[in-house]
């Protein structure tokens, strides 16, 4: 009886022991931001990997083994959604375990959250790369990333119950930290409210809605379409009767566009980092919306 | 590095890949006999500019999309059967040409696409490690299809015959894989294979090793794996040319 006793003992604490000992959820993110918050969230219990860097255009990536690898391990997928992936993340997904599947608790979708901007009712793609469900680069307005890290607590919670109360104390931290950091840079960059500026993409809609700057051009003349010379010359004969302060793009956009206009108007360009970088000076979310304020208020200058 | 895992995941790229390898082999000595290279590269285009077209007017991805491909790749070869027929001299040059119209025309379309330089770049090197056993069964009549014909139906080997099954082979392989490993997995093996006694053989094994060589170092570096293969059949190529030179002087 005791032997039987201990053995079946002995058979549970082997069962429980992948979760109760150091098991972590394995989350895979599309893009270096949700890398940032899944670490901000899950602190230890997480291990985290970013398919894409801060240097390459999410719509796009090539394939490698070790993203395969990765995927068909995930607990937990968190993207951007709203179309962004659409080139590669399907395909990707259908290699995948259910549990990270559409609908499922482990596919977290982070544009289904926050209300978005850009929402078009053609589904034509001679439209250009207009995303049907909103503009999809969400991340950049800081009032968002509140509401996606709550999805993102109550995810993690779910997927990994016994440590749902680090979760919360991990979110909790995180998000008073949060709301003081908003309340700082909102309070440093209204002296940017209602400069002019042009983009390149519409990559920064999100930001230029939370500061109340002015887009008064984009350099592509639809979004994802290479800027055509009939819409730069137009670009240029408006830009020189009402000049912008400065040109926005990501690391990832071509430079020709933007390097014509400025050469042309002598409107500076001015490179936002976009996303959580790897560098000293960008590695989270915090140093994301430090930096890019600092780069536009020295423009401004 | 090499798990049971990465076997699986690599498994349907290494099938597609041998397949292609094997396919190509016999349709490439042929090509480099005929002296047309360029043949692959401007029916793969065109087959592509199909795509592209069919991408711009039908909605909804499906049957019609491989129907319109080989429709322009067919159409193509005729077309280089006839030139072959009435101007053999300028052939080359023809083709040549029309890879250039061709790839041209496709920038032209998708000039206005969003991404559409993307979908290029994925046409000519693209993305064999998301190919799945479920695409591979839809272009595998094909390829069984073209390798049956050509040894049971000798005749097939000259002829319109020839360019027929090639438009075949080519349209499928372009999807699977990109232009850049049909080039390479057509012409490099069937320069080894020059001169050799059994050309066949020599084709085939410089191909297998290609594909097998080109999917481990993806593993184990973790590389994209069609421009891996792209760059073995050059390096296996050009060893079997040393190593024939060095029988030869001895």
């Amino acid at each position: 009886m005791s032997k039987f006793y201990i053995t079946s003992l002995l058979a549970i604490s082997f069962m429980l022991s992948p979760i109760t000992t150091q098991a972590k959820v394995r989350v895979f993110a599309c893009e270096p931001e949700w890398k940032s918050l899944s670490q901000e969230i899950g602190k230890n219990y997480v291990e985290v990997f970013s398919a894409t860097s801060a240097t390459q255009d999410p719509h796009y990536i090539r394939t490698k083994p070790s993203l395969i690898s990765k995927i068909r391990k995930a607990d937990l997928l968190i993207c951007s959604g709203s179309d962004l992936e659409v080139g590669w993340l399907p395909i990707l997904l259908s290699k995948a375990h259910k549990n990270i599947q559409i609908g499922k608790i482990g596919n977290l979708m982070a544009s289904e959250f926050v209300p978005k901007i850009g929402k078009s009712k053609i589904l034509d793609r001679s439209m250009g790369d207009i995303h049907p469900s909103g503009n999809p680069h969400i991340h950049l307005n800081p009032h968002n990333i509140l509401l996606i890290a709550r999805e993102l607590n109550d995810r993690l919670k779910k997927i990994d119950p016994n440590n749902s109360k680090n979760y919360q104390k991990n979110h909790d931290n995180f998000v008073s930290k949060w709301k003081n950091s908003i309340k700082l840079w909102e309070v440093r960059a209204l002296k940017l409210k209602g400069i002019k500026i042009v983009v390149h993409h519409k990559s920064f809609s999100y930001l230029i809605d939370w500061l109340k700057l002015d887009e008064i051009a984009t350099l592509e003349s639809k979004p994802g379409i290479a800027p055509t010379s009939r819409h730069l010359e137009s670009l240029l004969i408006a830009l020189r009767k009402d000049p912008a302060k400065f040109i926005i793009k990501t690391p990832f956009d071509p430079e020709d566009a933007s390097d014509w206009i400025s050469r042309k108007t002598k409107i500076k360009d001015l490179i936002l980092p976009y996303t959580v970088g790897e560098d000293k000076e960008n590695n989270n979310l915090f140093s994301l919306f430090d930096n890019t304020i600092n780069l536009m208020l020295e423009a401004v200058k | 590095m090499i798990n049971m895992e990465m076997i699986e995941i690599t498994s349907p790229a290494l099938v597609v890949g041998l397949l292609i390898a094997l396919t190509h082999g016999l349709l490439g000595i042929k090509v480099l006999k005929k002296g047309i290279v360029f043949i692959d590269l401007a029916i793969a285009q065109i087959a592509g500019l199909g795509l592209v077209i069919a991408g711009i007017f039908l909605p909804e991805y499906g049957w019609f999309y491989q129907f319109i491909a080989l429709l322009f790749a067919i159409s193509a070869s005729i077309f280089f059967y006839y030139i072959e027929k009435i101007a053999p001299d300028i052939q080359e040059a023809v083709i040549g040409c029309s890879f250039v119209l061709a790839a041209s025309l496709s920038v032209l379309f998708l000039s206005n696409h969003s991404h559409g330089s993307d979908e290029i770049k994925h046409l000519l090197s693209g993305q064999i490690l998301f190919v799945t056993f479920q695409d591979i069964l839809q272009h595998l009549p094909i390829y069984i299809g073209v390798i049956g014909l050509w040894f049971l139906k000798p005749k097939i080997r000259s002829g319109i015959g020839f360019y027929l099954i090639f438009a075949f082979a080519i349209t499928s392989s372009v999807q699977l894989v990109g232009i850049y490993v049909v080039f390479a997995s057509l012409i490099l093996p069937a320069i080894a294979a020059k001169n050799q006694k059994n050309p066949l053989l020599t084709s085939w094994i410089c191909g297998i090793i290609s594909v097998i060589l080109g999917i481990v170092f993806a593993v184990i570096f973790d590389l994209p794996a069609g421009v891996l293969m792209v760059i073995f059949y050059f390096v296996v190529t050009c060893l079997i040319l040393v190593y024939n030179l060095y029988v030869k002087t001895k």
